[in-house]
């Protein structure tokens, strides 16, 4: 089945602009059922929009790849910085 | 997990005062986020609440660093972030006595750090949205027919190599400021979407929008570099004609 720009898929009733306004929900597991089900169901029917959220889901975990601290034990706090807390608490 | 937006444990929220320097960022409510360390010891607390110096230095050593690390994350400048470590220590040591154990003492500081950066996005300059960050706005608004999809080939996430990191860790800094701190709460520090709503002081609507176009925004500048790196097949010309 395919979709032009804007339009309704018979079967999934969601069209690509109504995709992009779920696109948050769905990734952040916030999509209701019924919803998702239509969700999904574009997805497996329109290839631009499978695409466009295989990106957006890349993206996040790109994001979450390069920026989160893991687990190992970060380096020391500099000196200065220590000091300076410990003037400013008058200790 | 049950929390107050404007109060915790008896203490007061301070996110009406601008001078971050004399007036420490509001102290959040307790949730279980990423935290900088457990910290939950009563005997450490006790101490703290006994106004122990060398408690007050120990936590520092202890939590400073990766502190120091999410506040460079947030405000893409380590004069900004040593200064909102300063204001977030400052604020949770002089209001412990508030502190009521309800949640780790690691949780509870790191929210009051999340704050205190706020404050200090909230006090400097606003970096004005990028020309791509406009453009993410436009596929918001519309849908992604409008713009030509670059059809990535780049690498698993799980096996980005240094400089596609480093430059993933780039793009995010040159987001406006409100779309790098709207992607730091919830994808990173992994904060939900009421208590994103709660630490910005916008509604649950706005959050989703927001963060919608964040990641929009941070799509575009990853797919630009995908393409230009040669890590992207070719671009959809328009979505009429890459369709099956």
């Amino acid at each position: 089945m395919s979709c032009s720009k804007g339009d309704q898929h018979g079967a999934a009733h969601v069209s690509c602009k109504e995709i992009c306004q779920f696109l948050c929900d769905y990734v952040d597991h916030e999509l209701p059922t019924a919803q998702r089900e239509s969700f999904l169901q574009h997805m497996r029917d329109c290839g631009p929009c499978a695409e466009y959220l295989r990106q957006y889901e890349s993206t996040i975990k790109a994001c979450k790849k390069c920026m989160c601290p893991g687990h190992s034990k970060p380096p020391p706090p500099p000196e200065d910085m220590v000091r300076a807390i410990m003037k400013a608490m008058g200790k | 997990m049950a929390m107050g937006p404007r109060t915790m444990g008896g203490t007061v929220d301070l996110r009406n005062h601008t001078n971050t320097a004399s007036s420490p960022a509001s102290v959040p409510a307790p949730v279980e986020v990423a935290a900088p360390g457990d910290f939950g010891d009563a005997a450490l607390v006790a101490r703290l609440k006994a106004g122990d110096a060398r408690a007050f230095e120990d936590v520092i050593r202890e939590l400073g660093g990766r502190m120091l690390a999410t506040a460079v994350r947030m405000l893409s400048n380590e004069d900004d972030a040593k200064e909102a470590v300063q204001d977030a220590f400052l604020s949770a040591f002089r209001n412990i006595q508030n502190f009521d154990e309800k949640s780790k003492f690691g949780t509870w500081l790191h929210r009051i750090l999340i704050n205190a950066c706020l404050m200090k996005l909230r006090t400097r300059r606003r970096k004005p949205a990028s020309s791509l960050d406009e453009l993410a706005e436009r596929v918001n608004g519309g849908n992604h027919a409008e713009l030509p999809i670059a059809s990535w080939r780049e690498k698993n996430p799980d096996e980005l190599d240094d400089e596609t990191r480093a430059r993933v860790r780039e793009e995010i800094q040159h987001l406006s400021d409100e779309h790098r701190t709207i992607i730091m709460l919830r994808d990173i520090e992994e904060l939900n979407t009421e208590e994103t709503a709660q630490v910005l002081g916008i509604s649950v609507s706005a959050v989703k929008t927001r963060l919608h176009r964040a990641r929009l925004a941070l799509r575009e500048r990853l797919s630009k570099y995908f393409v230009e790196s040669g890590q992207a097949g070719g671009a959809y010309g328009g979505v009429e004609d890459s369709r099956p």
